[in-house]
């Protein structure tokens, strides 16, 4: 019997073998010494699994001095090599057999004989071994587990007429490695005039969706080219799973999509473009007729309701557009009053805070404040309405979204803007005395005078105008956002940002229109 | 035109999302105090149907009418067209910053003359009705879904309408609150002589209160059938796919 090598070491082992060889052969005189050494390197070699060597080694033994030992379980691994040989599987790529996890104890080996025997009679082609895991005891499971190589998912193909069998073994799970689908299409294609194909699974220990998509896929695949797919000899489960996930067919009238060139690109947007700019002049012509309607009374708001939104977009903003112009109208004191000290106007301080918080900063950060606060706030809330169905009970019960909702926001907005900013042109002018009182000779009667003096009423009413027409552009984009908000939770996220943005887009656009408009008209 | 006995008919519609067609030339007519079942698979444009009756879609093709008038979603006969309506959402759609008294109320407060007190005896009634009395001060979120649902009844009846639309009333309710429901919607019909139509898939609610029922094919995008469900299960003629839905598709295995 020819000497098998099998484990990890195998060369290293073949080698040392090889190297005991030349002694035996040719000296006499030494017998005693390498008999002893056969028997001890015998059983050192039973004692990791190295069962091949061992047993060349015990039939060397020439004086049978390890039969009671080494001998007797070398013959117990005699048959166990016989039958994995015959099994023509178990060492089949010649690894299979994890030198690790051989115990020579004898309950073990009573074990594996079993196990050996039981994979005999199903004639294993060796990665079946772990199939019978559940009938294997304790220690022949440990070594299954072990050896990985009984765990890798894998298949194995053979022709039967105009049969294709495909073998699956293995462990098909998610965590164990497994062959790509495209060497087994590469082996089916390369087979002439095939029929049907066959999925095998007698050697399957272990499977889950894994094993499920690429059985699928090997029989759209294969179906595609006009082979019979035939799931007879898979498990049972995996054939009621595949029927069902064929039971209903694919839908053939998926969206259609549209050429990708530049030019059918070019025209969709166009068109969509041009339906958005038609959808916002709808929504401000219907804005228009009914913000009217609400003047004259008759709309259909509830003047809870409009009193609720007045409070929430007027006395509730109030604290934080305090603090940011209050911390402006400082900055800006500050940047001034260094610059002033220079040319010992520091009184001048008083000119700069007041007109550029009156005519510009107190309105474009009000704007700005209530755009992220308020408009945000109305997208929101629409476009949740719009999720949950509420914009469509409202229209049901024949009351205009537009009424309902959009007048009392853009009213409420529109008429609490300009307060808010006279709030915030007076806290800012007061953040400015506060430094320029503190860091130069000003004093607080001083400022005061110089701001009275420096300031007309026409600075003020071109803020407080810019700043109605500030709260109109924030309403407006938020309430538009929200009613064309999507019916999903990520597009009201959508609708919020985009408010933001566009109201603060349309705020500095008309600020700069108003810049030059009060130029030329010399206000 | 159409029957006189016909509260609802519909001529040859056809819908569609953008190019994407979902029902091709459907014709149908509800009579007087009839409870129309509009049933099918998932998907199958149930719903959309229901939105182009009540004209929250705009047709691709067709007409439809309510009595004799034509119902066009943007006009003003619409408009008056809509106030006859109940209809009753999938979620409950009630105004989530009011309490239920306030959804409720807030139909009667725009289109009735009633004082504040007689509009909250028509609610605490209508709350009532669908089990929900005591309940008036709470906001929809804090209800169970079935409440919601049930709420979203509440509101659907306050103006006592002629025609109620149901969008799958019995769905994410218990089997016990659905059949309460079923009983109520017949007990609607019959009380308000009301003109119902229901969108679902639940046959036990689809065989207890359909007058006849409507089925829509997803494959075929028209109604294959239209009667009343007892007899389609057992006519012979009818399309094998109408008796597989109406028997959970044990007559598959005929």
């Amino acid at each position: 019997m020819a000497c098998v090598f099998i484990g990890k070491d195998a060369e290293l082992v073949a080698a040392r073998f090889e190297r005991l060889k030349e002694p035996c052969c040719t000296g006499q005189g030494e017998d005693v010494v390498e008999d002893d050494f056969i028997k001890m390197l015998a059983e050192e070699r039973l004692g990791c699994g190295d069962i091949g060597l061992a047993a060349e080694l015990a039939q060397r033994d020439r004086h049978g001095t390890a039969d009671c030992g080494a001998h007797r379980r070398v013959v117990a691994f005699r048959q166990t090599e016989l039958a994995l040989s015959e099994g023509h599987a178990l060492m089949n790529r010649g690894k299979v057999v994890d030198q690790s996890a051989v115990q020579v104890e004898e309950d073990v080996l009573h074990d594996k004989m079993c196990f050996i025997r039981i994979a005999n009679r199903y004639s294993l082609d060796g990665l079946c071994m772990a199939r019978l895991h559940s009938m294997a005891s304790v220690g022949v499971r440990a070594f299954l587990n072990m050896s990985d190589t009984t765990q890798k998912a894998d298949w194995g193909t053979r022709r039967k007429g105009g049969t294709f069998v495909v073998h699956f073994s293995g462990a098909w799970v998610n965590s164990s490695p497994k062959p790509s689908v495209e060497t087994l299409h590469f082996d089916i294609e390369s087979e002439a005039e095939l029929t049907t194909l066959h999925l095998e699974a007698d050697h399957l220990t272990n499977w889950d969706s894994t094993l499920l998509v690429a059985v699928r896929q090997l029989c759209v695949w294969t179906e595609a080219r006009g082979i019979h797919p035939c799931l007879d000899g898979m498990p049972e489960g995996v054939q009621n799973l595949i029927e069902l996930s064929r039971a209903v067919p694919e839908n053939k009238q998926s969206d259609e999509e549209s050429p990708d060139d530049f030019l059918s690109n070019m025209g969709e947007r166009s068109l969509a473009a041009y339906r958005g700019l038609n959808g916002y002049f709808d929504f401000l012509g219907l804005l228009c007729i009914d913000l009217f309607a609400f003047l004259r009374g008759r709309g259909r708001v509830r003047a809870k309701d409009f009193l609720l939104l007045l409070q929430a977009t007027g006395p509730q903003a109030v604290p934080i557009v305090s603090l940011l112009s209050f911390l402006t109208g400082l900055i800006i004191a500050f940047i001034g009053v260094i610059q002033l000290q220079k040319f010992a106007a520091d009184i001048y301080v008083a000119d700069l805070v007041g007109l550029a918080v009156t005519r510009e900063l107190g309105a474009v950060m009000t704007g700005v404040i209530m755009a992220g606060r308020t408009g945000a706030a109305f997208a929101a809330q629409i476009g949740s309405m719009q999720v949950n169905e509420e914009v469509d009970a409202l229209t049901t019960f024949g009351i205009s979204p537009m009424q309902f909702l959009v007048v009392p926001r853009v009213w409420a907005l529109v008429l609490m803007m300009p307060l808010l900013c006279g709030c915030a042109n007076f806290v800012a002018i007061l953040g400015g005395m506060v430094v320029a009182v503190a860091i130069s000779d000003v004093t607080v009667l001083q400022y005061c005078h110089q701001v009275q003096a420096a300031v007309g009423l026409n600075d003020l009413a071109v803020g407080i105008f810019k700043s109605g027409i500030f709260g109109l552009i924030i309403a407006l984009a938020g309430c538009y956002r929200g009613l064309n908000c999507g019916r999903d939770a990520s597009s009201v996220g959508l609708a919020a940002t985009s408010a933001v943005v566009t109201s603060i887009t349309w705020i500095v656009i008309a600020d700069a229109i108003f810049a030059v408009m009060f130029q030329i008209l010399g206000i | 035109m159409s029957n006189e006995q016909d509260a609802i008919s519909v001529k040859n519609l056809t819908m569609a999302y953008g190019d994407y067609t979902v029902m091709n030339s459907l014709n149908f007519s509800v009579s007087k105090r009839e409870i129309k079942v509009i049933m099918g698979g998932s998907g199958c444009g149930k719903s959309t149907l229901l939105k182009h009756l009540i004209g929250l879609e705009q047709a691709d093709v067709g007409e439809i009418f309510y009595g004799e008038e034509r119902f066009e979603p943007g006009t003003p006969e619409a408009e008056r067209i809509r106030r006859r309506f109940g209809v009753s959402f999938q979620g409950g759609a009630l105004w989530s910053s009011m309490t239920l008294e306030e959804n409720v109320a807030l139909p009667l407060e725009q289109y009735t003359d009633l004082s504040a007190s007689e509009i909250r005896d028509v609610v605490d009634f209508k709350l009532s009705l669908v089990g929900l009395a005591g309940f008036g001060h709470r906001l929809p979120s804090e209800l169970s879904g079935g409440m919601q649902k049930r709420a979203g009844l509440a509101r659907a009846i306050a103006l006592d309408p002629h025609i109620l639309f149901f969008d799958e009333p019995s769905a994410g309710l218990d089997p016990l609150s659905s059949r309460r429901l079923d009983d109520l919607i017949l007990e609607l019909r019959d009380a308000l002589g009301a003109t119902v139509i229901v969108v679902t898939h639940e046959l036990a609610s689809i065989f207890a209160i359909a007058d006849s029922a409507l089925f829509l094919d997803v494959e075929t995008k028209t109604a294959l059938c239209d009667g009343k469900p007892h007899d389609l299960i057992d006519d012979p003629k009818i399309d094998p796919k109408v008796r597989r839905f109406l028997s959970r598709g044990a007559s598959d295995n005929d």
